[in-house]
């Protein structure tokens, strides 16, 4: 990250790292420096819905994993089970269990690169350090273990969609009505010999956040901490399910606000409004209104609304992460990071019972199907959050209409909160420590946010901070990227 | 770095890029390119973008080339990758070539040997389209490619 003092005499941090996409945070100084306003703007177009009209609708669970590198798997899925809705089929049961399989290991490479590689260079090397090395380079010359832990267990994750479908990303093997190919033997007993080093390696990651968590209790608990609503999808006991659960809203006390929601009423309860400063539309809860609707998606939110976790050594983490919040949801930002390996931990455990299933090798893999109504809806937790795929097409079943919702334009309004909330904490007047905003930064990289995705746009997110004076003027600018 | 005596040669040649995204496509382009050619020895993948995992394979490697389109500097860039020491960046979605040379050193000890081949792009929007002037400077990226695996090969590199 640069940081610059503009003659002006104002502030810019540009671009975020370790994120996603382009991004800009702006920091509005009220006369006696302190913190009055924060924003985190999203300067790219939004194109990819447009791109997708007129072509058939089969073609979507190919075309949308284009849209990110890093969560090709959810596109596809969501993709594919809107597909099934305008064919009004439903794919085999290996189908279904291979696609979750894929999908679960979406979600371990995912978590993975997020907690070990963007994140926990802040915990282990420090949020002062010097920048150059406050990267995956210093953590590996730190802890090269935990870099090559992360890297592998990434790779697993990966190694999963890899074996299945024959690419590691943006897959070709998941169409309407199941996958492609079906396991064989010998990738079944690779992808178990996995497990064991997954589970370690994440359980690691548990030691590591549990232990920040414990050396630096005022720090976590206070940063980005707001309360908001939740959203997350919940299997029929409100169980943890990120490949084909509910709708839940949960508002800010904990009181379950809609449940067992078919994701296909969404916009009954999800509308959305334009904002003039950014790309990204704000998402909110319908029935509470712009802004009191404003919700959370993502890992943090889905522990918050589910009421258990389907595998044991998940459930153990998940019964620690509840009684953070004694019954209540948790609203620390921070507490992102330790959900995210608690999801990583049941993806692993539940890739292990998926992969000794006896169905798991079967050749019945797909459903065939035609084009028999006009409309369908797909969704799936990506890693990131819910994700929605809504497709209308004409009788040829060429789209006419292509309307996706991600789960990082669902974070919006929560990520410009948690910016200002940081910023409040620990930017005061225009010579602010580079330090001070690398945890503005951090605030958004609890989100580990997916600006390709939002904005469907390519971008290899640079990121600028601009802090400003209460006359508008630019006092200090950083920038990454 | 020179490959010689009877041990064939052993180079992976990467195409990064979204084709979906019109000159962002020249790099999985110049790929299929090198492909087409049948060059002995050389592997090509294509990727959207580089991912961490990918360094374990590429150190399965002699030489590793990677294309990619670029949104600044010249028309066509053919150069070494070095090891960096300024301030690297990296993001879920962005892995820059300097870091793999980096963490190879760090996390597996081992020197990758890895050049670049970038191509200038022009546009970056929605389409499939590669623009008429990216794909002939795509072709000239292509002739440096082979001829480099070529001398490398004969040992002049």
């Amino acid at each position: 990250m640069d940081s610059q003092i503009n003659k002006d005499n104002t502030i810019l941090i540009s671009p975020v790292t370790r994120i996603e996409g382009h991004a800009k945070i702006t920091i509005d100084l009220g006369p006696d420096g302190s913190v009055k306003d924060a924003r985190f703007h999203v300067n790219e177009f939004r194109g990819f819905e447009k791109f997708c009209e007129g072509r058939y609708f089969t073609e979507m669970p190919t075309i949308t994993p284009r849209i990110c590198g890093i969560c090709p798997v959810s596109h596809s899925v969501s993709s594919a089970k809107a597909c099934e809705a305008i064919m009004g089929i439903k794919p085999t049961y290996t189908g279904d269990l291979l696609r979750r399989l894929i999908h679960l290991g979406q979600v371990i490479s995912s978590h993975a690169l997020s907690f070990f590689h963007l994140s926990s260079p802040d915990f282990i090397l420090g949020w002062d350090s010097d920048p150059a090395v406050r990267n995956i380079v210093g953590l590996a010359q730190q802890s090269p273990d935990l870099a090559l832990r992360g890297i592998r267990l990434r790779k697993f994750g990966q190694e999963i969609s890899e074996r299945i479908t024959g690419k590691k990303i943006h897959i070709m093997g998941i169409v309407p009505g199941g996958v492609g190919a079906p396991l064989s033997e010998e990738n079944r007993k690779a992808l178990l010999g996995w497990i064991a080093e997954a589970t370690q390696t994440t359980l690691m990651g548990i030691d590591l956040i549990k232990k920040y968590h414990d050396q630096n209790k005022d720090m976590v608990n206070s940063f980005a901490n707001f309360p908001t609503l939740y959203l997350g999808t919940v299997g029929p006991q409100g169980e943890w399910e990120v490949y084909d659960g509910k709708l839940r809203f949960m508002d800010a006390d904990g009181k379950i606000l809609e449940d067992q929601i078919d994701p296909k009423n969404y916009l009954d309860y999800i509308a959305e409004r334009a904002i003039d400063w950014s790309y990204l539309k704000y998402p909110y809860y319908k029935p509470y209104g712009f802004e009191k609707g404003f919700y959370r998606v993502g890992p943090l939110a889905r522990l918050n609304v589910s009421s258990k976790m389907k595998t044991p050594k998940a459930q153990k983490e998940f019964l620690n992460f509840k009684s953070i919040g004694a019954g209540k949801p948790v609203h620390g930002t921070f507490y992102f990071h330790y959900t995210r390996l608690i999801e990583c931990l049941s993806a692993v455990e539940e890739a292990e019972r998926i992969l000794k299933d006896p169905k798991i090798t079967s050749g019945d893999t797909q459903t065939a199907g035609k084009h028999n109504y006009n409309e369908g809806i797909g969704s799936s937790e990506a890693p990131r959050g819910t994700l929605f795929h809504h497709y209308k097409t004409d009788d040829s079943g060429r789209l006419t209409n292509v309307n996706l919702l991600i789960a990082t334009g669902q974070n919006n309004p929560a990520m410009n909160r948690s910016v200002l909330e940081v910023a409040k904490q620990y930017v005061h007047g225009k010579n602010v420590k580079e330090g001070a905003l690398n945890r503005v930064e951090a605030a958004i990289r609890c989100y580990d946010p997916c600006l390709s995705c939002s904005t469907h746009a390519i971008g290899s997110m640079p990121m600028l901070i601009e802090i400003k004076d209460h006359l508008g003027r630019t006092v200090h600018v950083l920038k990454r990227g | 770095m020179s490959l010689k005596g009877d041990r064939p040669a052993n180079i992976l040649v990467v195409g990064i890029g979204n084709p979906l995204r019109c000159d962002d496509g020249v790099g999985p382009y110049i790929a299929g390119c090198i492909e087409t050619r049948g060059l002995s020895g050389v592997h090509v993948r294509t990727v959207q973008q580089l991912l961490l995992e990918d360094l374990e394979e590429m150190l399965q490697y002699d030489q590793v080339i990677l294309a990619d389109a670029s949104v600044s500097g010249p028309p066509v860039d053919f150069r070494p990758v070095e090891k960096f020491s300024g301030q690297l960046l990296s993001s879920s979605h962005h892995l820059s070539a300097e870091l793999f040379v980096n963490l190879a050193a760090g996390v597996y000890h081992k020197d990758l040997k890895l050049h670049l081949c970038c191509v200038k792009g022009l546009s970056f929007e929605v389409g499939d389209k590669i623009s008429d002037f990216v794909l002939q400077r795509a072709g000239e990226a292509v002739d440096l490619i082979a001829g480099f695996i070529n001398n490398m090969t004969k040992g002049k590199v």
